[in-house]
């Protein structure tokens, strides 16, 4: 059997030959795993394992809404183990990543995704359903936010589901979905959302349900949500003084930027009235921050497209780029469009979008 | 302008036009543009395989525009689209159907020249830290006995 080949890491190529073995060694050993936990998200079923309580719960804090009683066959099973267990395949790690970004590389033909930073190697085996992280220390401070962002990302695509850079809020079973590059006040609108009583799905990343071809193809679109955290601007933060005691710096170097955790505290019964593990959508909203009243304007598709899709391009890598575009494309076609003006009044904000909601329903 | 020059769109850009405005996104820089009207309109020939003899006559039977004046708004434009690494000049004949008009109904029919509108706020981003490799299917394809 030929071993897969890990392409692009020089310093981890050789040791990572072994990459098929590894997750077959990691799985044996965690049999018994002591903890596990199970999830809901995006309608698989999924299994977290580890014999690390504090790491698997610093690991699962993201996906506190998605915790399911069991699984049910689960489509994909994540292994979080200690770095330490490589140490006969993967002597040495290479050194961490000056970018924040993660280095992710692809093996075997594309059936291994592996995934680089801070000390960390997380891989996918796509055949298989399989994920196991190998941490250093604890799991890494700049991916508790959003875990393995780029591996969800693989992950879902061969669902046929795609990791999309926005945040979604939902009424009843409608959904908003909030795009546009960073700083432009998704997170803003879905924090503020949430605290008028609309559920909260993301504020980031959302996995968006729109088959292109095959048998869904024509359906309506969904959203799907991942990660119950929140990314904000340290200087917003006192917008949200009932969030204050969940901020963590998003990154050591990157004080200004904080990932909040808007669920703590809740209890589950809580946590089920303010979130959702999915929405239709039935709007997409583009916010933008200006200084006047809150209002959403209608806005024309393809100037929707031009404000959603560039920045989630690169959020959408390692998802083939060229597909995600002309899903993008077919979203904003598929929903009415329009430009959030997002004033200082964060109720209104947040009345503006249950406005839109609610017209859209009628 | 001969009527054997063709235009496709370069392998790094992702193109689609609605509802008669085209935006294009060059994958490589994060580099994104639009076109509207007879821009979006000479996008969805490009995408079909016109020719540019085919262009003129198609834009000028629609906007009621002098064919010369529209061969040279081509001109610029395709120099532009050029420049921009949007599309690349290749030979073949003139395709027998064209597409029609995704415009809506409600849009004027009055020519005004093509003009590209560039965005590059993405692109100081992508040089610092360029898209992830994407995803490789080739494992799907082989057969797994071997392995």
């Amino acid at each position: 059997m030929p071993l897969p080949r890990f392409e692009g890491l020089p310093r981890v190529a050789q040791p990572v030959e072994g990459l098929r073995a590894a997750f077959d060694e990691a799985f044996a050993e965690s049999a018994g795993a002591s903890f596990r936990r199970h999830l809901s998200l995006a309608g698989r079923s999924v299994t977290l394992a580890s014999e690390d309580g504090g790491l698997l719960g610093s690991f699962a804090r993201a996906f506190r809404h998605l915790l399911a009683d069991e699984a049910v066959e689960p489509a994909l099973t994540i292994l979080l183990t200690s770095i330490a267990r490589l140490t006969g395949v993967v002597p040495e790690l290479g050194p961490t990543p000056a970018s924040a970004q993660p280095q992710v590389v692809h093996a075997d033909g594309g059936r291994f995704v592996a995934y680089h930073r801070q000390g960390t190697l997380a891989g996918l085996d796509r055949a298989a359903g399989r994920m196991v992280v190998w941490c250093g220390e604890g799991f890494p401070a700049s991916d508790r936010g959003q875990p393995l962002f780029a591996l969800f990302a693989a992950w879902l695509h061969d669902l046929d589901l795609q990791l999309v850079h926005a945040g979604l809020v939902a009424s009843g079973e409608s959904g908003a979905l909030l795009g546009g590059a960073g700083g432009s006040g998704k997170s803003t609108t879905a924090l503020a959302c949430m605290r008028a009583g609309l559920t909260y799905l993301g504020d980031d990343s959302i996995a968006l349900s729109l088959p292109l071809a095959g048998e869904g193809a024509g359906e309506e679109p969904w959203g799907f949500s991942l990660y119950a955290s929140a990314r904000l601007e340290a200087a917003n933060l006192e917008r949200f003084p009932e969030l204050i005691g969940t901020a963590e710096p998003m990154d050591p170097r990157e004080p200004d930027k904080l990932v909040l955790y808007p669920l703590d505290g809740l209890d589950d019964r809580q946590v089920r009235g303010v979130t959702a593990g999915s929405a239709r959508l039935a709007a997409l909203l583009l916010p933008h921050v200006t200084g006047g009243a809150p209002r959403a304007v209608p806005l024309a598709p393809a100037k929707a497209l031009l404000l959603l899709a560039p920045s989630s391009i690169r959020a959408m890598a390692p998802q083939p780029m060229v597909l995600g575009f002309e899903r993008l494309a077919r979203l904003v076609e598929s929903v009415p469009c329009y430009r959030l003006e997002v004033g200082e009044d964060l109720a209104a904000v947040a009345n503006e979008v249950e406005r839109v909601l609610t017209e859209g329903r009628r | 302008m001969g009527e054997g020059r063709r235009w496709i769109p370069a392998a790094d850009v992702a193109a689609k036009v609605v509802d008669g405005e085209a935006v294009l996104i060059h994958l490589a820089s994060g580099a994104y543009y639009s076109l509207e009207g007879v821009g979006g309109r000479i996008w969805e020939l490009i995408d079909a395989g016109a020719t540019s003899r085919q262009i003129v006559e198609v834009i000028a039977g629609e906007y009621g525009a002098a064919a010369e004046r529209v061969e040279a708004d081509l001109d610029v434009l395709i120099q532009q689209l050029g420049e921009e690494q949007l599309v690349t000049e290749t030979s073949g004949h003139a395709v027998a159907e064209l597409p029609e008009s995704t415009r809506p109904s409600s849009e004027g029919l009055g020519y005004q020249p093509p003009q590209l509108n560039v965005f590059r706020d993405m692109a100081d981003l992508f040089a610092l830290d360029p898209p992830l490799p994407e995803l490789k299917d080739e494992w799907r394809n082989r057969d797994e006995t071997q392995s």
